[in-house]
């Protein structure tokens, strides 16, 4: 994890709307990132936050109705900087998807053929993008469904995707994901649809994966407990912006923004007596309306009156760290995070040292 | 009727014994629940927990009778259910059930307003004597679950997710259940507002005393809702105990797996190997299991042998 790592994908100043009878939906408004090789980035957030429309954006396939207004989506390949947004979406998908950048969706069962078995869609995706026989193609497969953790594969390219179950369809969407040998994974919630067990085992073959290929991923989900297991980096989205960025230490042990405090709050602790669970209150606010200041500020107690009239721009805690709140601005009283986070925080860092020295 | 106490010493309101509920789907039988019994006391919240296919949402259903069960017994206010032909007799005995569906836009009805969703549940049950009082009763609903009463006259397509789930509660506690069977209702709400609804079930069972059948398959929420929890795994309740006991002292591998693989949110700390479960691996097989005590309200389906072997390790 470092800077020194090549850069694949940069995202500038990307700014989309959506048509609507009723009026245009500003959902992203004014999104920057960078993905760098072998790194995964977690973007995270609340439903309606723009993660997945980001996501949708890269692999352009946003709907109809969808306007980009500005921005860019710069690919980085080996000797190649295409922007990507300037491209015919036929271009890309012969050229990009699928083979540079390739796409796992929320529910496996969506994204498979339900009427055709596992070895047909495999053989078919690997044949669509790569010149060879059926043979080599079947062999191919079979590696593939090795490498994600299938124990029987000759079994399993005769059946159907109704016979097998959530994590082993999730399993073979990742090895149809592979087939082309991407370098970018982007993950759309792909664990959200399964249980806690399951959900573990991807999450871990999806660290294999990237470790043995040295591919970068882009994970969307809103479960902060995934985030911690598996990012580099996380975005924290928030109406249609990124709100905070850093390292996952940055994030976990020294959140900035009132909106992270709120996120990081919301998470169940086990060890908790019986209280009332946080929430953030209210609700996130409607994209249909314009926008004054921050959008986070009515729901956010610490809110200051500048809030309400302008806009924060990203202010730099350190080289890799982000916020956007006024909070930071030098002129902002000193306001530090609720203190059962700060409480719960010190406990996280306290458990991790001493996980740090017993294996050592 | 004699009041019988459960060994959490509150009365039960309902019973569950030896509930085996099989699916015969074209010459192969499905089971998908084997021998459960647990029982429900007044005021109390059970947490069923378990993985998707574990047979949770089929205990549900064969309780309110939407699925008819292959044996076994289920008592409700004292009244056998089991074995009631006629469906006006169930849903005279099952009148004090409400339920609580996962998905709130495909349970509640697109064409009628909230107001009416509301009222059509006093309708059925003729609660109220006139409109008047059945539209006092239904504002009281709407207040009570935290959706402003001029919003009456909305349909479900006008409101969130968290929202719809919200009338979908009013609906259930306007005919005042004894019992609501919640199934996995929040399991398709975001974090944050899961924890707004999470927290307003915990205020209503507070406040109106109504008992709870929360199944879910997330362990953080059933914890924090329910008295007390069952750990389900294909088709076979494993243990059952106290959130305390489940919580800090699980025994059966099963249960231990299942809390070890609630992701941690510490980036420093992986999750715990140690604990991962593969039933073929581990040679239990759950059909010989008979249920031991541990403490007088923490039981565990095992053998002897087995048993003996998990509580030295202890």
């Amino acid at each position: 994890m470092s800077d020194d790592n090549r850069l694949v994908i940069e995202v500038k100043d990307l700014d989309i709307s959506f048509r609507m009878p009723t009026g245009d939906i500003h959902a992203i408004r004014g999104v920057d990132f960078e993905l760098r090789e072998n790194e995964v980035l977690a973007l995270v957030g609340e439903s309606g936050c723009g993660k997945s429309i980001t996501a949708k954006t890269i692999m352009g396939i946003l709907p109809e109705n969808a306007v980009i207004n500005s921005g860019k989506v710069i690919y980085h390949g080996k000797d190649v900087e295409i922007d990507l947004l300037g491209k015919k979406s036929s271009w890309r998908r012969k050229n990009i998807n699928g083979s540079k950048i390739a796409m796992v969706f929320q529910d496996p069962m969506t994204s498979l053929n339900p009427t055709m078995t596992i070895g047909a869609q495999l053989i078919t995706s690997i044949r669509s993008h790569k010149h060879s026989d059926r043979r080599e193609a079947y062999s191919r497969s079979l590696e593939l469904m090795r490498e994600v953790g299938i124990t029987d594969p000759e079994r399993t390219m005769r059946q159907y995707p109704h016979q097998l179950s959530g994590g082993m369809r999730q399993r073979i969407v990742i090895a149809i994901a592979l087939s082309c040998d991407p370098e970018i994974i982007i993950c759309d919630e792909p664990t959200t649809a399964l249980d806690v067990t399951i959900q573990n085992r991807i999450i871990e073959l999806l660290e294999n994966i990237r470790r043995a290929r040295g591919i970068s991923v882009i994970f969307i989900t809103h479960n902060l407990g995934v985030v911690a297991k598996i990012a580099d980096y996380v975005g924290v989205m928030y109406a249609g912006k990124i709100v905070e960025y850093g390292t996952v230490f940055d994030i976990f042990y020294d959140p900035r923004h009132p909106y992270t405090w709120g996120l990081l709050s919301a998470v169940p602790e086990l060890s908790d007596d019986k209280g009332e669970l946080y929430s953030i209150p209210g609700t996130p606010p409607n994209l249909a309306k314009e926008i004054v200041g921050d959008a986070f500020a009515p729901r956010n107690p610490y809110a200051l009156a500048v809030d309400f009239k302008a806009e924060p721009p990203l202010f730099h805690v350190s080289g890799s760290h982000f916020a956007a709140t006024w909070l930071l601005d030098v002129r902002a009283p000193e306001v530090k995070m609720p203190d059962a986070l700060r409480e719960r925080i010190n406990r996280m860092k306290q458990e991790g040292r001493e996980y740090v020295n017993e294996s050592e | 009727m004699s009041t019988k106490v459960n060994n959490n010493e509150k009365p039960v309101l309902l019973s569950v014994d030896d509930l085996c509920m099989y699916f015969d789907t074209g010459g192969k039988r499905v089971k998908a629940s084997e021998h459960i019994s647990f029982d429900i006391g007044e005021g109390e919240t059970f947490g069923l927990v378990g993985e998707s296919g574990s047979g949770k949402s089929t205990i549900g259903k064969c309780i309110i009778g939407l699925n008819k069960a292959t044996s076994g017994r289920i008592t409700f206010e004292g009244n056998e259910l089991t074995g009631i032909r006629s469906r006006k007799e169930y849903n005279e005995k099952t009148r004090g059930i409400q339920m609580i569906f996962q998905d709130p836009m495909s349970s509640l009805n697109p064409k009628k307003q909230a107001g009416e969703l509301i009222r059509q549940a006093l309708l059925i049950q003729h609660i109220g004597k006139s409109r008047e009082e059945q539209d006092q009763i239904v504002d009281q609903m709407l207040e009570k679950v935290g959706i402003p009463v001029e919003y009456r006259n909305r349909y479900p397509k006008d409101f969130s997710g968290g929202q719809r789930q919200r009338i979908g509660i009013a609906r259930a506690l306007a005919v005042k259940p004894k019992l609501i069977i919640a199934d996995e209702c929040i399991a398709a709400l975001d974090a944050s507002v899961q924890a707004q609804i999470v927290n307003m079930l915990h205020h209503i069972k507070e406040e109106t005393g109504t008992s709870f059948l929360f199944i879910s398959h997330d362990l953080s929420m059933v914890r924090f809702l329910s008295d007390r929890i069952g750990v389900l795994h294909l088709g076979y309740l494993l243990e059952v105990g106290t959130s305390e006991e489940i919580f800090s002292e699980p025994l059966h591998p099963y249960t231990q797996s299942l809390l070890a693989a609630i992701p941690r949110m510490n980036p420093v700390i992986p999750s715990d190997e140690s604990r991962r479960y593969d039933r073929s691996e581990s040679g239990i097989d759950y059909a010989l299991g008979t249920w031991h005590d541990i403490t007088s309200t923490h039981r565990v389906r095992c053998t002897d042998e087995e048993f003996e072997k998990w509580t030295e390790e202890e």
